[in-house]
Order: structure tokens, then C-alpha cells, then sequence
């Protein structure tokens, strides 16, 4: 078993050393193809981390009616926390309002302006997710005692947010999805042209009643090496790019919270195990049309 | 000349009213139905084109016939299974007209390597590969690389390498297509003591000089038919100086195209379909 997995092993890397470039070509566009897979796979996390984050911080303001008595407002919790998506309601009567008020705007001088306090009650609502606050902002809207468009949330930001999401989502998928579908016609090629090469082999193997899996496996293992080689790659460049911009991030974007981790044997361990798919799957198809026994060659 | 085993039973190799259409308009085989036992020495005879090559393929299932059936050792090969032609193939050595040999290797790896490929360890491939190599009498030049070797020399190699199977059918296609005719006698000497240890031997071949000396059973095909059989001549002498093919073909003295089956041999060598 071990000098027949030998000797499978000493035909692919021959087969390997004999197409260097084309290797070389398949391998590099294989890693590419990954890194920007991962690369923006990461950054899609990342960044929806970060979304989340402003999400659960960010906060909308229910202001209500002043027709409606203080205790009455404070009974309006329970049916803005029965919403789905609500995370939390704080209630804050006008007084607590116009203390903040006056907290972060210390130039105010209510005293001289001789009016009442002017702040309705209000609550503080803070919602799970980002993307919850057009649909809880509409439904705590439509509450009793809540003032007509009183409900005041960044919708701009939270919309820019949203879109930078959604468009680091299409162009991973796009940029990956043509990256892959590139490094999947090198590895074809490749496997071709040692289809090509190795045809002397093939033929005797075949004449002297080598099974399928002799003749296929070295190319199909060939494959698997290259999409192995490219994703263990990808893995590095990722591992280094993510260094890069947490440095960067450290010291310019602090605001945004600091990058996780780069979890380095997990993203390995994916994108080796991915690359080496792949190859099989993209080796598999070459390998299949131009060995395969034709009945029909003959017809 | 060894004696050929026809006594009741299935024959070895069973050709009924086979047919194989290579496209529409062109015909590999047309109704051929040839009977060969177990042990005989077997020429296929006939001009490029004529199906002598087909019929071995289609042994080696390497083309499917149209109609008709074959059968090798009374099993009917019609409806092998993609997966079993490995297995058939073990049971028979193909030797091929070019000699297939892979030229970085030296002569032992050649037979090494069918081997391995073949699920052989390298410890077998020890052991048995001198064995071979002194069976077509080329142990001495184990080392020698093919381009260092004769025409002939080759040729034993190809065939050595057909053996690693122990096979009881061996398949030579043209094997004295690119030889002189000293190396062709050699070579067909080799496979005539391969016939004499039990092996049956079926050769493709238009090197008329070569099925005349040896004198075994012939078959000559024209057009995808099989135009004569000198097992079917009523002395069942299985010769070339009957009537049979000098009825048909007027001999020349030309050499290589005694019989004058082939006409002008065209330059450059031919293959055949």
C-alpha cells in the first residue's frame, strides 16, 4: 500500500516539476482567487462586526406627546420592548432630558431664556441589530402618546453603513467568483498539458491494465497539490495584509474598536482544505473527457 | 511448429460476424468470424486499412465492435464493463508497433514502471524484472537507456515489458514494422518461443517475407473481411505455398512484398487502422 501510494506521490510531483510555470501560474492565481475571497471574506466579517457594534450602541429617540401624563409615559416600556429587534427602552422624563441637555451643551442658559423646561419625555431605544432600525423606528412610531415623527434615529449613517456592507458583499463574490472561475481554467490547463506530457505514460499504463485510479490519480493528486500550494499562500499574504491594516487601524482608526485576531490556524486550515478541493474538483474535469475508455469510438 | 490445440470446446478467442464502424463511411471490420485456440500461433495478414490492427483492438477493447460478439476464453467481452478493461487487458500483453518505450528510462525502469503502475511493489519488481529481461534475452543491457539500443533490442524490450503480467495471450501489432529483417526474424523467433512455453500468439502484420519462413497459421484480411484462412484449406495445412493465396495474389520478387498482396509499398512506412 505504501510503495503504491509512493509511487503515486513520485508521478504528480514528477509530473509537478515537469509543468513549472504552468504550475507556477496555477498556484499564484489559485492564491490570488483565495486571498481575495478571504481577504474581503474577512473584511466582510470584520466590518459587519463593526456594524453590529455601532448597531447596538447607536440609539433612537422616542420623544412623546405632552398631552401624555408622566405615568402614563412610563407604561409605554413594556409595549416598545414587546417589538422584535428592540434591545432595550430607558425612559427619560423631560427633567433627565433637559440635564443631559445641558450637560453637553453647557452654553445653553435655559434660566436666561425664561421658558419651562421645552423637552417632552422621551425614551432611549436601542435596537439589536443596524439593519432593525427603519423597522422598529416605524412600528414605535405608530405607539399611542408617541408624537408624530417623533421618532429621530442617524438614518443617513446607518444607511452608509448598511450600503458599505452590501458592497463589500457583491464585490467579494464578484472579484472571488472571477478569480475562482480563473484559476479554475489554469489548473484545467495545466492538468491538461500534463495530460499531454505524460501521454507515453498513460498509454503504457493503460496497455499493460493499469486501473483508472493509477492512471488518474497521479493528475487528480497534482491538482489537489496546486489548490493545497495556492490556498497555504493566500493564508500567508492574508496573515501579513492583516497585520498591516490593524497597524493602521491602531493608529488612525481607533474610534472603529480594534480588529479581532487574525485566526491564523483556522484560516489554514479552511483555505488549504478549500484550495485542495478545488484542484480536485477542477483536475477531476480534466483528467475526466481525455482518459476516459470511449465505447464509442467505434459507433 | 507447435501443435494448435483444436479439440472440442470454445475456442480462445471467438470472433462471430463482428463488425466495428469507425464513422459512416468508414468501415473497421465487416462480418469477421475467426475462431483461435488456446496455444496457436496466429499471423493477421492484409494491405493498411484492412482491419488486421482492428481486430486486436477490439481484443484489447481499445474499439468496441458494432455488432457480432467477441469472446476470450468463452467470456463474451460485448458488454465488458469500463472498469474491467484494466483487468482484461492483464490477462494479455499488447506490443505495440512503436515500441511505446518511455525514453528516460532505462531498460529495467521501463519494465519497473509498467509494473508499479500495474500495483506491483518494488520488491516485486526486483525479483521478476531480470526474470523478464533474460526471457527476451535482454539482461545485459538492463541499464542501457532506449536510444542506446537497436531497433530490435526495443522491440524485446516492448514485448519483455508485455510479459510482467505472465500473460497467456499476447497481442504484437506490426512488431516488425520498423525492423530489418534481421531483427524482424529475431523478434518473431522470440515470440515463437514465447508460443512454445503456452503463450498463444496473435500477430498483426504485412512483413509477408517474415509469415512465410515461419509458416504458422494465416489470416488475411481485405477490407474489414477475412479473405483467407489457411485453416480453412482442406488439407488443413496451415501454409502459404497452397493454392489459397497464390490463387488470389501474384507473387513478386521483391522481398518484402513476396505475394505482391500490398502493391507498391509507399515511402515512408505505413500504419495501419
Amino acid at each position: 500500500m505504501l510503495d503504491r501510494i509512493e509511487f503515486l506521490i513520485g508521478e504528480s510531483f514528477s509530473a509537478l516539476r515537469r509543468n513549472t510555470w504552468m504550475t507556477f501560474a496555477a498556484v499564484t492565481t489559485v492564491c490570488m482567487a483565495i486571498f481575495i475571497l478571504g481577504g474581503l471574506g474577512l473584511a466582510f466579517f470584520s466590518f459587519r462586526n463593526v456594524v453590529v457594534g455601532l448597531g447596538q450602541r447607536a440609539e433612537m429617540k422616542v420623544l412623546l406627546l405632552d398631552t401624555l401624563p408622566d405615568r402614563d409615559a412610563s407604561l409605554l416600556q413594556g409595549q416598545i420592548l414587546a417589538i422584535p429587534g428592540v434591545k432595550s427602552a430607558t425612559f427619560v422624563p423631560r427633567s433627565e432630558g433637559l440635564k443631559q441637555l445641558l450637560k453637553e451643551n453647557p452654553d445653553i442658559d435655559v434660566e436666561g431664556l425664561q421658558i419651562d423646561n421645552p423637552l417632552p419625555n422621551a425614551y432611549v431605544v436601542r435596537v439589536t441589530e443596524l439593519k432593525d432600525f427603519d423597522i422598529v423606528a416605524d412600528q414605535v412610531g405608530r405607539i399611542k402618546g408617541v408624537e408624530p415623527r417623533g421618532v429621530k434615529y442617524p438614518a443617513d449613517e446607518k444607511n452608509f453603513l448598511m450600503d458599505t456592507v452590501k458592497v463589500l458583499q457583491w464585490l467579494g463574490m464578484a472579484l472571488g467568483a472571477i478569480m475562482l472561475a480563473t484559476s479554475g481554467i489554469l489548473i484545467y490547463n495545466s492538468i491538461r498539458m500534463s495530460v499531454v506530457a505524460r501521454r507515453r505514460e498513460i498509454r503504457i499504463m493503460q496497455l499493460v491494465g493499469a486501473t483508472r485510479f493509477m492512471v488518474w490519480a497521479p493528475m487528480l493528486l497534482e491538482g489537489i497539490v496546486q489548490g493545497a500550494i495556492g490556498g497555504a499562500l493566500a493564508t500567508l499574504i492574508l496573515w501579513g495584509a492583516h497585520n498591516v491594516v490593524q497597524e493602521a487601524v491602531i493608529k488612525g482608526l481607533s474610534a472603529l474598536g480594534r480588529p479581532g485576531v487574525f485566526p491564523f490556524s483556522l484560516a489554514f486550515t479552511v483555505l488549504v482544505g478549500a484550495g485542495a478541493l478545488y484542484g480536485f474538483v477542477c483536475s477531476l474535469i480534466a483528467v475526466r473527457e481525455p482518459l476516459q475508455v470511449k465505447r464509442s469510438l467505434a459507433t | 511448429m507447435r501443435q494448435q490445440n483444436t479439440s472440442a470446446g470454445a475456442p480462445y478467442i471467438a470472433f462471430a460476424n463482428v463488425e466495428v464502424a469507425y464513422s459512416d463511411f468508414v468501415q473497421g471490420l465487416r462480418g469477421v468470424t475467426l475462431n483461435i485456440d488456446k496455444g496457436e500461433f496466429v499471423f493477421l495478414c492484409g494491405r493498411t486499412g484492412s482491419g488486421k490492427s482492428t481486430v486486436l483492438k477490439c481484443l484489447s477493447r481499445e474499439v468496441w465492435h458494432t455488432s457480432g460478439s467477441v469472446c476470450l476464453e468463452g467470456r463474451e467481452l460485448t458488454h465488458l464493463p469500463v472498469k474491467d478493461v484494466a483487468h482484461l487487458r492483464r490477462q494479455m500483453g499488447i506490443v505495440p508497433q512503436d515500441f511505446g518505450l518511455l525514453p528516460n528510462k532505462r531498460v529495467w525502469e521501463n519494465l519497473g514502471y509498467a509494473m508499479r503502475a500495474c500495483g506491483r511493489t518494488r520488491r516485486e519488481v526486483r525479483k521478476l524484472v531480470p526474470d523478464i529481461l533474460e526471457r527476451v534475452n535482454m539482461l545485459q543491457r538492463a541499464d542501457a537507456f532506449p536510444r542506446e539500443l537497436s531497433g530490435g533490442e526495443q522491440q524485446r524490450v516492448a514485448i519483455g515489458r508485455a510479459l510482467i503480467n505472465n500473460p497467456p495471450l499476447l497481442l504484437a501489432d506490426e512488431p516488425t514494422g520498423n525492423l530489418d529483417p534481421q531483427h524482424s526474424v529475431e523478434v518473431i523467433e522470440l515470440l515463437q518461443q514465447l508460443n512454445l512455453r503456452g503463450t498463444t500468439v496473435v500477430v498483426a502484420t504485412h512483413d509477408m517475407p517474415i509469415v512465410e519462413k515461419f509458416g504458422h497459421r494465416v489470416v488475411l484480411l481485405d477490407e474489414g473481411r477475412i479473405v483467407t484462412n489457411t485453416l480453412d484449406h482442406p488439407d488443413g495445412q496451415p501454409s502459404l505455398d497452397g493454392e489459397i493465396l497464390s490463387s488470389k495474389y501474384q507473387p513478386q520478387t521483391n522481398g518484402q512484398d513476396a505475394l505482391g498482396l500490398f502493391g507498391p509499398i509507399p515511402a515512408g512506412g505505413s500504419s495501419d487502422a
